[in-house]
């Protein structure tokens, strides 16, 4: 049998008429799912900002550095006599060298002291530059 | 000692030859000079032209050497072929060096390797036409797939007898992709639309490409369970790339298990293409009739490409559409040389990168498909 | 989760790996209590160890007079930021206590080499740290990594 009554006989037109579309069908879905993969996975990220499921974050009060103490004072002076000395742009290490060999009370977490009062402050190049407000308010 | 002799050259190929053998002799010549000297798919057709000469080596029936006797080696390589084991593994070997991404930035162009594979259907309905069985007019059909181990997969599944002129006209096409294709998107387009320049496609994350072959496996599956072998080896393969924690895996399945599998695979089909089983009148029906699939089967996706245009605000250059056969990456080269005709800064490579995947998942649903309706 | 894994999340090299990776260089971590003033790496001495700051402050004292100090929890001091052709380029000195995880530098180095995908992820995220953080360091051609990309 040949032509189209062998298609017919065969039930040809149907099966492919039905094949294509499964095929297309197959395709389509398969397209619209995965365009919507990285809208899903962004939506995933930012789960924390949707409303419905932000949680209720309470707002840690700001950590104010509290006063300095008298000690702590005292050796934030030396720091600056030391600092004094020193180039406007100087260097961090040399200053705590500096603060070594003379002799200050646990110069290394003064130095942490000093930079979390942002009395000393980085200049993004290396160096630090001495904030002369920052200390007046802390330590004067 | 006359007669033994003579029983001796009574056994020779020179005695025992036919001249279809020398036939496929000369055609196996052909494909390993086409594979060496023009690089026309070497890694497939000189396994398969090397298998040609092995297959027509006349042998004395009896002996076990020949690739349908039963108890012969080559007949026990072959079982990989028959049996569907070869195709499911060189598709975890294509998922794991596939990337994905064109196709996650693009979606849309997934279109285009359906429609592509709608020239699977319409030459099934002409292998119907010109006497085919059903089963022998699916297997043609998916030919137009360009898809050599979907094709020798959906064969060995509904018409084994046909698995050599099926795989070597299949394997044929592919590496004729260069010849066949650019008369007919020159034909199909206008200079304009082959000059539209594509904007550039988005970056796709990792996380993306890993839950693809998830997604991509389900859906299919669910909606063509036939496919599983291929598609469900395909996106395995994919998985193992994109997991990154399973490099080591996908190394093998991209490097060492494609590659002997393509050698077992060629050597064998090669070898079936026995003179006196392959040069019959089908054969010359389903060499004609792959040449028609692959030539609509372009046409459809380059006529899809410009129908999509109607309806686009960004139109899509419709050249891409002749990468949805899914001969990766052949079709999407040709795009690239034939856009690149009209326009040497037009890069079309990447693109057309998707809708040549698309066609080879969509090759693989059309044959579990049409596996389904036959069984 | 482990107490290194949620560290490594908080830095910006680490947070963007796959969770997998993440565990991965987790495994290899070792946690350390730091004293004030110790000093956990010495400038000319043999590079043994990176590393990732787990709490406290430490001083970066580097050879031309500049420094960095590391503050932030998740904060790497690692790759050329310490260390060149396997030798500590500067000393590192902690200004309180606290803790950091330590990953030795081969071990390091081998992950990165190992695993491309990986190595990329972390020279795209490093890049982008010591440019936003410490753009006053010297970004060297070729990291302290036989690794190219």
């Amino acid at each position: 049998m040949y032509g189209i009554e062998a298609i017919a006989k065969y039930n040809g037109w149907a099966i492919s008429a039905v094949g294509v579309s499964i095929v297309f069908t197959g395709l389509v879905l398969l397209s619209l799912s995965i365009s919507r993969i990285h809208k899903l996975l962004d939506l995933w990220d930012n789960r924390n900002n949707i409303q419905l499921f932000k949680k209720k974050v309470v707002e840690a009060p700001k950590q104010e550095l509290p006063p300095f103490t008298t000690k702590e004072k005292a050796s934030a002076r030396q720091f600056h006599l030391l600092i004094n000395t020193m180039d406007d742009a100087f260097s961090l290490q040399r200053l705590l060298h500096l603060a070594t060999i003379s002799g200050l009370e646990r110069p290394h977490s003064s130095l942490e002291h000093l930079l979390k009062a942002r009395i000393i402050e980085p200049d993004h190049q290396g160096h630090y530059l001495f904030n002369r407000e920052a200390f007046d308010r802390f330590v004067s | 000692m006359e007669t033994l002799f003579l029983d001796f050259f009574h056994n020779t190929g020179f005695f025992l030859c036919d001249y279809r053998n020398i036939i496929m002799i000369l055609v196996g010549m052909v494909f390993i000079y086409l594979g060496i000297a023009k690089d026309y798919e070497p890694l497939l057709l000189v396994p398969i032209g090397f298998g040609m000469l092995m297959g027509n080596i006349p042998v004395f029936k009896g002996l076990g050497l020949g690739i349908y006797e039963t108890n012969s080696v080559l007949h026990y390589l072959y079982m990989g072929v028959t049996q569907g084991v070869y195709p499911p593994l060189i598709f975890l070997g294509i998922g794991a060096m596939t990337d994905f991404s064109t196709l996650l930035a693009r979606p849309v162009l997934m279109l285009l390797g359906a429609a592509a594979q709608a020239g699977i259907f319409i030459t099934f309905l002409g292998a119907l036409a010109l006497g085919f069985t059903p089963h022998e007019a699916a297997s043609i059909g998916i030919i137009g797939g360009a898809d050599g181990p979907t094709a020798i997969f959906l064969t060995a599944k509904l018409a084994p007898t046909l698995i050599g002129p099926i795989a070597v006209a299949a394997y044929s096409y592919m590496a004729l992709v260069p010849v066949i294709q650019p008369p007919i998107m020159r034909l199909l387009t206008t200079r304009k639309e082959r000059l539209i320049r594509m904007e550039e496609p988005r970056e796709v994350s990792k996380r993306e490409k890993m839950l693809f072959p998830i997604v991509a496996f389900l859906l299919c599956c669910f909606l063509a369970p036939a496919a599983l072998p291929l598609l469900g080896m395909l996106c395995f393969g994919n998985l193992l790339k994109e997991a990154v924690v399973t490099e080591r895996l996908a190394v093998a399945a991209r490097t060492s298990i494609i590659d002997s599998v393509t050698i077992l695979l060629g050597v064998t089909v090669g070898a079936s293409t026995q003179g006196d089983v392959f040069l019959t009148t089908k054969s010359v029906g389903i060499f004609f009739l792959g040449a028609l699939s692959f030539c609509v089967a372009t046409a459809c996706g380059l006529l899809f490409a410009k129908f999509m245009n109607l309806f686009l605000k960004e139109k899509i250059n419709p050249l891409l559409g002749a990468a949805g056969v899914s001969a990766v990456p052949d079709s999407a080269r040709v795009v690239q040389v034939v856009g690149q005709r009209e326009d040497p800064t037009n890069f079309l490579l990447m693109h057309a990168m998707a809708p040549n995947i698309s066609g080879v998942i969509g090759s693989a649903i059309a044959a579990g498909v049409l596996w389904s309706f036959m069984s | 989760m482990s107490e290194e894994l949620k560290i490594l999340e908080k830095g910006t090299i680490f947070s963007s790996l796959a969770p997998n990776d993440l565990k991965r260089i987790g495994s290899l971590m070792e946690k350390r209590d730091i004293q004030e003033g110790e000093t956990l790496a010495t400038s000319g001495e043999k590079a043994t160890q990176f590393f990732i700051l787990g709490s406290g402050t430490l001083l970066i004292a580097m050879a031309d007079g500049k420094t960095a100090v590391m503050e932030t929890p998740g904060d790497f001091i690692g790759m050329e930021l310490l260390s060149s052709k396997g030798e500590y380029i500067n000393t590192v000195i902690s200004l309180t206590r606290g803790e950091v995880l330590a990953i030795k530098r081969d071990d390091f180095i081998a992950l990165i080499q190992e695993d491309s995908a990986l190595a990329e992820t972390i020279m795209h995220q490093w890049h982008s740290f010591l440019t936003e953080t410490l753009p006053f360091v010297e970004k060297e051609a070729s990291p302290d990594t036989e690794y190219h990309y």
